[in-house]
């Protein structure tokens, strides 16, 4: 159940505003988040713009977290340089990885071959989960870590992590 | 018609404007206004193009305490057209946007947009931005500014802005330099 243990970690560990772009892998958690009616949401209709939503609660100092696939990491480049880089704001990206060797459909694999490269390119430093993990720490950490860059930061959830 | 320049409406701007935050798209608004009118509570865009309105949306969520101006321009604005769907969608009272429409990319050389003459504020309200209005001189943009501070709600108002007078001025405010002062200002304002 690790999707109500990362809704459950981002409100523990203080985000406010949760912006999101929906994925059918991200909608459980979605749900959760949403239903949970403590958090600002933000339905974006194009996942750069919430990179530069996130980088306005950052400088207010309001903890918040952008919900995307991969797909939109790969379309939001110039926000994640131009801003959140070059301003130094933290920003941390739950990502669905799709198309990755567990992911293996061939609509998908055009983003999962080049995703951790993009990321590498741009300098962002990123985790690949897996569903043992802690998430109460692993969410703690990934917001303390964005903030300790500061810089955008990026989860790469895989399928069962958001089950 | 000739219409005021983005100079003589960001004149009555700084008279009216007091405690607002105020985020200027890079570019033109970014330099005019930061000559105009510098401030703590200013944050300058010098990069991400388009995306001035959605980081106005995050500090006016981050902050509904506080009333958030956020100038863009229509060469921006339609490069991420989807962030007045986004906005519209958040019903958020303490944003006022003002989008300065002059029909073409000024600040690279005065090339057109694509459409000349689009009807931004019926694109607002058909976003779902009640409170959105054309101003086409200064007097009528010094009544609307202050009325739509004095209200609650999103608000839109499209200024039809004319050519430059003068040659434009140069901006050199480093990004770090630009976050730091904007964050103490934000901090001075909460503690106001």
């Amino acid at each position: 159940m690790s999707a109500e243990q990362i809704a459950r970690a981002l409100k523990k560990h203080g985000v406010e505003i949760v912006a999101y772009l929906p994925e059918s892998w991200l909608s459980r958690l979605l749900t959760l988040i949403e239903s949970d009616g403590s958090f600002k949401m933000v339905r974006l209709t194009r996942e750069e713009e919430g990179i530069a939503i996130c980088c306005g609660a950052a400088l207010a100092q309001i903890r918040s977290a952008l919900i995307i696939q991969n797909s939109g990491l790969l379309s939001a480049g110039n926000t994640m340089m131009t801003l959140a880089q070059a301003y130094a704001l933290p920003v941390l990206m739950l990502i669905s990885y799709r198309g990755d060797a567990r992911d293996p459909s061939f609509y998908q694999v055009p983003k999962g071959r080049v995703t951790e490269r993009v990321l590498n390119a741009y300098g962002i430093p990123y985790v690949v989960t897996n569903p043992l993990m802690n998430w109460d720490i692993e969410i703690g950490n990934a917001l303390a870590y964005a903030e300790a860059l500061p810089g955008p930061y990026a989860l790469l959830l895989g399928k069962e992590e958001l089950a | 018609m000739i219409f005021p320049s983005r100079l003589d409406y960001l004149e009555v701007m700084a008279e009216v404007i007091e405690y607002e935050i105020v985020v200027t798209a890079f570019g033109d608004a970014t330099r005019d206004w930061a000559r105009k009118r510098p401030r703590p509570l200013n944050f300058y865009m010098v990069g991400a193009m388009g995306h001035a309105i959605s980081v106005a949306t995050g500090l006016a969520l981050a902050l509904p305490n506080e009333t958030v101006v956020v100038c863009e321009g229509d060469g921006g604005l339609l490069l991420n057209l989807g962030s007045l769907v986004t906005l519209a969608g958040l019903q958020i009272p303490n944003l006022k946007l003002l989008l300065f429409n002059n029909d073409e990319y000024e600040s690279s050389g005065r090339q057109p947009l694509p459409v000349l003459m689009l009807d931004y504020e019926g694109i607002a309200r058909s976003a779902g931005i009640q409170n959105a209005v054309t101003v086409t001189d200064v007097s009528a943009f010094r009544e609307v500014l202050s009325e739509h501070l004095a209200i609650s709600g999103t608000s839109f108002i499209c200024l039809r802005v004319g050519p430059r007078p003068v040659p434009r001025d140069t901006f050199d405010l480093h990004p770090l330099q630009i976050r730091s002062e904007f964050m103490k200002g934000i901090s001075a304002a909460r503690d106001r």
